[in-house]
C-alpha cells in the first residue's frame, strides 16, 4: 500500500512537471506581449522596455524557465503581471467557489446515475430502461453551458426562483450545479447500467438466487457492490471534467470563480497567473484521481492484499 | 421429522429463442427421477446432457434471462414446485432445498466475506441479524472443517478446496432436507476432491438429508451414490441402484461410460473413449439419441425412440438392443 501510494505520488509530481513545461512554452509561443498590454497601445518604446525588464520577460527564455521552475519547487507560483498579487493567493481565493460547484455537480450526478443506472439494468429492454436511455442520449448531446442558459431562462427569468447572476449565497449555486450534474449524469448512468448488467449475469448471482435471498439483496448487496468498482475510477476522472465544466458554467452565471480569473489572465497575457492556473487544475485533477484509486483499493478486497 | 423426497415426473425443459426460426434447445426431455428421502441419487452424463438444467429447474433458477418452457411436475412435500409463486419458491431455496455449485471461485461473490455470505442465508430465512447469525456461522465452518477466522476472509484469500468447503457450509447452514450438488468436486485437485467427497458423504449421513449428486465421473459417483441415473441428450437412458448399475450395466452408453473410467478390476486393460461428441440440445438425433455413437445401432434405433423398460428391482433402461447384447463381454 505504501509503495502504491509513493508510486502514485511520483506520477503526480511528474504530471505537474510536464504540464508546467508545456504551459510555459505555449504561453510564450502564443502571440501577445504582456508589456504591451500593460503599457497600452500608445506607449513609448522605452516605457515598454522598462516594463519588460521589470517583469523579467526580456531575459533569455531558459533563464525565465529556470526561475519559474525554481519557484515551483518551493511551491511559489510567482506574482501576477497585472496586479502584482501572489498567484497562489489569487487562485486559492477563487478556488472554493469552483470546487463547490464541481463537487455539488458531482454529488448530484452520482445521485442520479446510481439509482437510474441500476433500475435500467434490472429492467433492461423495458419502458423505464428506454426512458432512461433517451435521457442519457439527450444528456450526452447537450453541453452544460447550454443547459445552464435554459435553466436560467426557466427558473430565474420566467419564475424568479433563483438569482439571475452573481454570487448571492447558496441559492446562486443551485442552477449551475444542476446544469453540471445533469450533463455528467448521462455518461455515468450508462457506465453504471453497463457494469450492473455485466455483474447481474455473473454466476454468484445464481448462487444468491439459490440461497433464497430477496431480489433487493441480490441487486444491491451482491451485484451493485461489484458493479460500482469500475465506476469509482471513472467517477474520479469525471470529477476532473467537472472542474473544467465548472470554469465554463461560471461564465454563464457570472460567478467569480477560477473561470473568470483565468480568462482575464489569458487576455492580459498574465504569464504567471495562466501558468499557475493550469498547474493548479492539473494538480487537483491528479489528486482526485489518486484519491479515487485509493478508494478503489479500499473497496476492492482483491486489490487490497497485493 | 420425516425427511421428504423429491419426485420429478416427465420433466421437459426447452429453451426458446426470440427468433422463431432458431429451433428451441430441448435440454431436458421427459425426465422422471425419484429421489428417496435421505438417499443420494446420482445423475451422470457428459456435459450438456441436461443434468444441471434438471437440478436448477428444481429450484426455479434456470437462467434468469433465458426463455424457458417447462413441463411436467416436481413434487416436494406434497406440492408441485413448478406451480409455486416466486415468494413461495424463495422460502424453499436455501432453506429446505439448497444447492452446491461446481466452481466456487465463480459462484462465490468476490467482494463479500465468507461469513457474510453464509450468514445472509439465515438473515433471509429466519430474519437473524448479522450478529445473531455469527454463532451458527462458526458452527457451520467447523462442521466443514474450516477455522472460524475464515468468516472474515474473502473468497480469493482461500484455496479451491477451502472455497468449496465454504460453499458447502453456505448450502447447509439452514439444515436443508435436500441438497442439489452440481459437480461439487469437478474443479478441484484430485486429492482435495476426495476430501470434499468424504466431507459431503459424512454430512449427508449425519443429517439424513436427500441429495441429488451430479457428476460426469462414475468413479466419484460409485463412492457416494445410493442410486444412479445415467443421462444422455436430455433423457435418462438407464437408472439403477448403484451396485446393480456397476455390476450389470444394460445400456450401451452406460457400458461405454464404465469402460472409459479407470477401475482396479480392469487393471491392464485399455481405457476406451466413446467416439464422437454428445449432441447439443438443438440438434438431437431422431430415434435413440445415442445411435450415431452406438456400435450396436440398427435401423430401428435410427427411427424410433426406445421405450423405458424395467429389467429388475428399480432397474430400468431405454434401448432397443438390450437382451440382444446380453452375454456380450464388452
Amino acid at each position: 500500500m505504501i509503495y502504491f501510494m509513493l508510486q502514485r505520488l511520483g506520477r503526480l509530481v511528474l504530471t505537474v512537471f510536464i504540464v508546467a513545461t508545456v504551459v510555459f512554452v505555449i504561453v510564450r509561443v502564443v502571440p501577445g506581449d504582456p508589456a504591451l498590454v500593460i503599457a497600452g497601445v500608445d506607449a513609448r518604446p522605452q516605457d515598454i522596455a522598462a516594463i519588460r525588464a521589470k517583469l523579467g520577460t526580456d531575459r533569455p527564455m531558459l533563464q525565465q524557465y529556470g526561475t519559474w521552475m525554481w519557484g515551483l519547487l518551493h511551491l511559489d507560483l510567482g506574482h501576477s503581471f497585472t496586479t502584482g498579487e501572489s498567484v497562489s493567493r489569487l487562485i486559492l481565493a477563487r478556488f472554493p467557489l469552483t470546487f463547490t460547484l464541481a463537487l455539488a455537480g458531482f454529488v448530484l450526478s452520482m445521485l442520479i446515475a446510481v439509482p437510474f443506472g441500476v433500475i435500467s439494468a434490472v429492467r433492461r429492454w423495458q419502458a423505464i430502461d428506454y426512458t432512461v436511455m433517451a435521457y442519457t442520449q439527450i444528456g450526452l448531446a447537450v453541453p452544460s453551458f447550454w443547459l445552464g442558459i435554459i435553466l436560467l431562462l426557466l427558473f430565474s427569468v420566467r419564475i424568479h426562483l433563483f438569482p439571475l447572476f452573481g454570487l448571492g449565497g447558496i441559492s446562486s449555486l443551485v442552477l449551475p450545479s444542476v446544469a453540471l450534474g445533469i450533463e455528467r449524469s448521462a455518461l455515468l448512468i450508462r457506465i453504471v447500467r453497463g457494469s450492473m448488467i455485466e455483474e447481474l449475469s455473473r454466476d454468484y448471482v445464481i448462487t444468491a438466487l439459490a440461497k433464497g435471498l430477496p431480489r433487493r439483496v441480490i441487486i444491491i448487496r451482491h451485484a451493485l457492490r461489484n458493479a460500482l468498482l469500475p465506476v469509482i475510477t471513472i467517477a474520479g476522472i469525471q470529477f476532473g471534467y467537472l472542474l473544467g465544466g465548472a470554469i465554463i458554467i461560471e461564465q454563464v452565471f457570472s460567478l467569480p470563480g477560477l473561470g473568470r480569473l483565468f480568462l482575464t489572465a489569458i487576455s492580459n497575457r498574465d504569464f504567471p497567473l495562466v501558468q499557475g492556473g493550469v498547474i493548479f487544475v492539473a494538480a487537483v485533477f491528479s489528486v482526485v484521481s489518486f484519491l479515487a484509486d485509493i478508494l478503489y483499493s479500499l473497496v476492492n478486497p482483491r486489490v487490497r492484499v497485493s | 421429522m420425516e425427511q421428504p423426497g423429491i419426485f420429478i415426473r416427465n420433466l421437459a425443459v426447452t429453451f426458446t429463442s426470440r427468433d422463431p426460426s432458431i429451433p428451441g434447445g430441448r435440454a431436458v426431455r421427459n425426465v422422471s427421477i425419484a429421489i428417496e428421502p435421505g438417499k443420494v441419487h446420482a445423475l451422470v452424463g457428459e456435459s450438456g446432457s441436461g443434468k444441471s438444467v434438471t437440478a436448477r429447474t428444481v429450484l426455479g433458477i434456470v437462467g434468469a434471462d433465458a426463455r424457458v418452457e417447462i413441463q411436467g411436475s416436481i413434487d416436494f412435500r406434497g406440492r408441485n414446485l413448478l406451480e409455486l409463486s416466486d415468494d413461495e419458491l424463495r422460502s424453499i431455496r436455501g432453506k429446505e432445498i439448497a444447492m452446491i455449485f461446481q466452481e466456487p471461485s465463480r459462484y462465490l461473490n468476490p467482494s463479500i466475506t465468507i461469513g457474510v455470505q453464509i450468514g445472509e442465508v439465515l438473515e433471509a430465512h429466519f430474519g437473524l441479524s448479522r450478529r445473531a447469525s455469527l454463532e451458527r456461522v462458526g458452527e457451520m465452518l467447523s462442521a466443514v472443517e474450516l477455522p472460524s477466522r475464515v468468516a472474515r476472509r474473502y473468497p480469493h484469500e482461500l484455496s479451491g478446496g477451502m472455497k468449496q468447503r465454504a460453499m458447502i457450509a453456505m448450502a447447509l447452514v439452514c439444515n436443508p432436507s435436500f441438497v442439489l450438488a452440481d459437480e461439487p468436486t469437478t474443479s478441484l485437485d484430485v486429492t482435495v476432491q476426495k476430501q470434499i467427497l468424504e466431507l459431503l458423504a459424512r454430512l449427508q449421513a449425519d443429517s439424513r438429508m436427500g441429495m441429488l449428486f451430479i457428476s460426469h465421473d462414475l468413479a466419484v459417483v460409485q463412492s457416494i451414490a445410493d442410486h444412479v441415473s445415467v443421462m444422455y441428450a436430455g433423457r435418462i437412458v438407464e437408472s439403477a441402484p448403484r451396485d446393480e448399475l456397476f455390476a450389470n450395466p444394460l445400456h450401451p452408453y452406460t457400458r461405454q461410460l464404465l469402460l472409459s473410467v479407470p477401475r482396479s478390476e480392469r487393471r491392464g486393460l485399455p481405457l476406451t473413449v466413446i467416439p464422437g461428441r454428445a449432441p447439443d440440445a438443438q440438434n438431437i438425433p431422431e430415434g435413440c439419441a445415442f445411435h450415431p455413437r452406438c456400435r450396436y445401432a440398427v435401423d430401428v434405433c435410427r427411427r424410433e425412440m426406445p421405450a423405458e423398460l424395467v429389467y429388475g428391482p428399480s432397474h430400468s433402461a431405454s434401448c432397443h438392443m438390450i437382451g440382444k447384447l446380453n452375454g456380450d463381454s464388452e
